[in-house]
């Protein structure tokens, strides 16, 4: 919701929020727009002032680089851990992370799982792009059966590494959180050949907007991005985009999991 | 009469920073009149950036916002109707 007071951002304009760095992020890569969407989202709410992010390892590392927050930079995978303490002991302030799978799935299950359950106030955006990104193109443990990487060369096999890892279902099973969600965030391709929609993006933006919500309601907020990784995928932006509504889409459907305090129903 | 109406209509903008551009492709295929292509010139990182024409390949820009949403760089300044 748009506090009155909130000065009025021009719609599709540049958001005060960005600093005006060029992102280092590689073409075509959600973590990118993400970014402009957290951008946009904390400038309507007018939440500069009092908002804290958490940046974890991985893309989103350089994050503070290109928001203009104040930011901690917790160890690997201990971003809620980390959020937990800022948020107890300054509970006006809205804290939130972006994660990606490597850090909240992986090493950070834990940190995720036991923050999730005692259902602390902080919002954890997760970019699943199915592998390790920064660090080379490894087995994460959402990589898809069968997709190959250059730790499992001939394809993620069933009896070594096992199935993937659904963790907003994960988190989803818990009483713990108020908002759960996932949102399926590339453009997808449409019956239309070249053309491609962007409802990922509106959708994602809507998810930022509800994770602030729940937060300052009071509530955990856990919202998955599956995305794309196409340097490490090997592939063109474009292939990227359709291998991900091909493959990840029917793998990890989006939709609301969780919504204990009916911001969908708005 | 419709024609002299269309003229002071304001016109569609999008502003696009070619420095910041990518070349990623994605605003060029959400665009539903096909008004961005990449240009052959490059940008200072070394990318072909995206440019903007009014008068699309399927018609004139409706400033629906589309590339804004989708473009992960910042690059698309600003979507706006201007006045002429």
């Amino acid at each position: 919701m748009i506090a009155a007071s909130a000065p009025r951002e021009a719609k599709f304009g540049p958001s005060s929020i960005w600093t005006g760095t060029p992102t280092h992020y590689c073409a075509g890569c959600e973590h990118g727009t993400l970014t402009h969407l957290i951008a946009k989202a904390l400038a309507e709410r007018d939440a500069r002032e009092r908002t804290v992010m958490v940046s974890s390892v991985g893309c989103s590392v350089f994050a503070h680089e290109y928001l203009d927050l104040d930011s901690v930079q917790a160890p690997h995978g201990r971003a809620p851990a980390v959020m937990t303490g800022i948020k107890r002991a300054h509970p006006e302030l809205l804290v939130f992370s972006v994660q990606g799978d490597g850090d909240a799935a992986s090493i950070g299950l834990l940190e995720l799982l036991h923050a999730a359950n005692r259902g602390e106030p902080i919002t954890i955006f997760m970019v699943n792009n199915a592998i390790y990104g920064m660090t080379g193109g490894q087995m994460a443990p959402t990589t898809p059966v069968g997709m190959v990487t250059t730790t499992s060369p001939e394809g993620r096999s069933v009896p070594q590494a096992g199935y993937p890892l659904d963790t907003t279902k994960l988190v989803a099973s818990l009483e713990g959180p108020a908002y759960v969600r996932r949102v399926f965030f590339p453009i997808s391709p449409t019956p239309a050949p070249d053309f491609f929609n962007a409802r990922g993006a509106l959708e994602g933006m809507q998810a930022v907007r509800h994770a602030f919500d729940a937060q300052e309601k009071g509530g955990f907020a856990f919202v998955e991005f599956v995305s794309t990784c196409s340097v490490n995928w090997k592939m063109s932006v474009l292939d990227a985009k359709r291998y991900a509504a091909q493959v990840l889409a029917p793998l990890f459907p989006s939709g609301v999991l969780r919504d204990r305090f009916g911001l969908e129903r708005r | 009469m419709a024609s002299a109406l269309l003229q002071v209509a304001p016109q569609a903008h999008v502003e696009v920073n070619a420095e910041l551009c990518k070349g990623c492709d994605l605003c060029v295929v959400v665009c539903p009149q096909q008004n961005l292509r990449l240009s052959d010139r490059f940008n200072r990182m070394g990318y072909h950036p995206v440019e903007f024409d009014v008068h699309g390949r399927k018609g004139d820009c409706t400033a629906c916002g589309l590339c804004y949403w989708a473009c992960p760089d910042f690059a698309i300044v600003s979507v706006e109707r201007r006045r002429q």
